[in-house]
């Protein structure tokens, strides 16, 4: 594995905007712009990392050699809620091709394969940790896109990289990490970092308050309102001169 | 497309979607007089819900459309309160047995062999017994067998059977009118306990056990077993709606609202399509959907799954 170098660049050299989502009643995810400066003769690799979180799965299996079913319960941690990698042309190609550039990068998925913690710990842990990963890229949390950075012409041997990345309504509200890692003659330049968060905001936020915060009386309050629902429905309905069957 | 984002579920569905999804199952209740959970949860998490949160909004909903169906029924004479509420207090007891038997079985490893298992052979035997039942109830009330009926019929009354003598040996004999059936008040209470475990075991809120355990060994009319089982259906989502919001946080109110618009307009439109259908008719294409989500549920456990993990929760 190649040393990184993180080298700190100037203040208006990495833009993310918006730096803060608003999820509000009719959120259905948004698109991020991240832009930045880079070398002439460099490439931009943008990532989303989500922050590491715990979450319980069931994991499938055949029992008797006929019937699927659950088989085992296992808590995978220190996983991203979220992955995302947007790659420029030219290292797409190389990871297309398998290329031992994009290998050495470490930026795709296989970078997770030993941090995350599984547990109780199985025999085929990369056969789980596969099925992780199509479950997430199944949830559209874990992502790699080609061809997704552009460029704009190279001026003063600097030029202008953007990418538009799109945050599905699925992703947690939680703050994540913007990472582009400067990439030349194939090796790592340098990684500037810059984060977003998602924010609850209006009516969701007053449902998520009250549910976790005031959980019976919240409890209580949905069962009412189903109640006054289906009374409400009821006498709407009502039919004129109705009587036993 | 109008959207909503739905903040317990963390995710955004189509609202439209939602409310057609409600009034489907909404419809399945008033005809029927089954919560509809075995076939809205799947759904919902078919749309990107999970599980956790799909079976407890979904319970949250069939509040609303079993408040609306059992009025409807009520108004129509087919609720029995007192029958509901001997089965009611039984599926309690008989939900709260099942619970702990649940966690001993999950201690053991056994849990889901057993759930699964029991799905299928409660599913296939009930929707089984039940069609072929109707079928030939179906025939019989064609008059194919009536000049046999009458001489059956009258060796029948000379003779009542030990098993009859024994139910009517029994304490606390009670008359349920709305139902036109006398019995002891323990018999629903046993039933009711019987369906409460069996409920528990499965995950479900036990509305398709329920009926065939009301229409068969309670021998009560069909329409009425409608009803009734709306009214103890709603009392039961009452408790797990309250308990999920309050242990799991769980309970995605938006989710739950846009649900229970759709079932309760889909419930009062059942109820009607309900009228219209003799007691036979009515059992038989329950037993079939019965049947066709037994089907589905063998299915899913002949062939293996496109990916071998999933989130827990759920049904």
């Amino acid at each position: 594995m190649l040393l990184t170098l993180i080298v700190p660049i100037g203040a208006q050299a990495l833009q993310v905007t918006p730096k803060e989502m608003l999820v509000s009643t009719t959120y259905n995810g948004k698109d991020v712009l991240v832009t930045g400066e880079i070398g002439a003769d460099e490439e931009a690799v943008v990532q989303i990392i989500g922050t590491s979180s715990e979450a319980e799965f069931k994991r499938y299996g055949k029992v008797g050699g006929v019937l699927w079913m659950t088989v085992a319960h296992l808590a995978i941690a220190d996983a991203p809620s979220a992955y995302f990698v947007y790659l420029p042309e030219t290292i797409s190609a190389w990871r297309q091709s398998k290329d031992d550039r994009w290998v050495n990068l470490n930026l795709d998925y296989d970078s997770l394969r030993n941090e995350i913690k599984i547990t109780p710990e199985p025999t085929d842990k990369d056969v789980v940790f596969n099925d992780f990963l199509q479950l997430k890229i199944h949830d559209g949390l874990y992502q790699t896109v080609d061809n997704a950075v552009m460029y704009d012409p190279a001026k003063n041997g600097k030029k202008t990289f953007h990418t538009t990345i799109h945050v599905p309504a699925k992703m947690p509200i939680s703050s994540y990490e913007i990472k582009v890692t400067r990439v030349k003659n194939g090796v790592v330049a340098g990684i500037d970092k810059d984060d977003f968060k998602l924010k609850q905001t209006g009516f969701p936020l007053l449902i998520s308050n009250l549910a976790f915060n005031h959980s019976l009386i919240f409890g209580i309050l949905a069962v009412a309102i189903a109640i006054f629902a289906g009374l409400f429905m009821g006498l709407l309905f009502q039919e004129k001169g109705g009587g036993a069957h | 497309m109008f959207h909503m984002y739905l903040p317990i579920a963390g995710n955004s569905v189509n609202i439209a979607v939602i409310l057609g999804l409600g009034g489907l199952v909404g419809l399945l209740s008033g005809i029927f007089g089954v919560g509809g959970g075995f076939l809205m949860t799947p759904l919902l998490i078919m749309f990107g819900i999970p599980p956790t949160v799909a079976a407890a909004s979904d319970s949250n909903q069939i509040v609303g459309a079993s408040t609306s169906g059992t009025l409807a029924h009520y108004r129509l004479g087919n609720v029995d309160m007192k029958m509901g509420i001997l089965l009611l207090v039984g599926g309690i007891l008989g939900g709260a047995v099942g619970v702990q038997l649940i966690k001993v079985l999950r201690a053991m490893g056994n849990a889901d062999f057993l759930i699964n298992i029991t799905y299928v052979i409660m599913l296939g035997g009930v929707g089984s017994y039940m069609f072929i039942e109707s079928l030939q109830s179906m025939k019989k009330s064609k008059g194919t067998l009536t000049e046999h009926a009458a001489p059956a019929a009258a060796a029948k009354a000379e003779k009542p059977s030990g098993f009859s003598r024994m139910m009517k040996a029994l304490p606390f004999q009670t008359d349920f009118v709305k139902s036109g059936v006398s019995m002891s008040a323990l018999t629903p209470l046993v039933l009711g306990t019987f369906v409460g475990i069996l409920a528990a075991i499965m995950g479900v809120g036990g509305g398709f056990i329920m009926v065939p355990v009301m229409v068969y060994l309670l021998r009560m009319p069909m329409h009425v077993v409608v009803g009734t089982s709306l009214f103890q259906i709603l009392f039961t989502c009452i408790n797990v709606t309250i308990m999920q919001s309050y242990t799991n946080h769980t309970v995605d109110f938006v989710l739950a609202l846009l649900l229970l618009l759709g079932s309760t307009i889909g419930a009062q439109f059942g109820t009607r399509i309900s009228k219209k259908l003799k007691g036979d008719q009515l059992k038989i294409i329950l037993a079939s959907l019965v049947l066709l989500v037994m089907v589905k549920m063998l299915f899913s456990l002949l062939l293996a799954p496109s990916i071998l993990l999933a989130y827990a929760g759920g049904h």
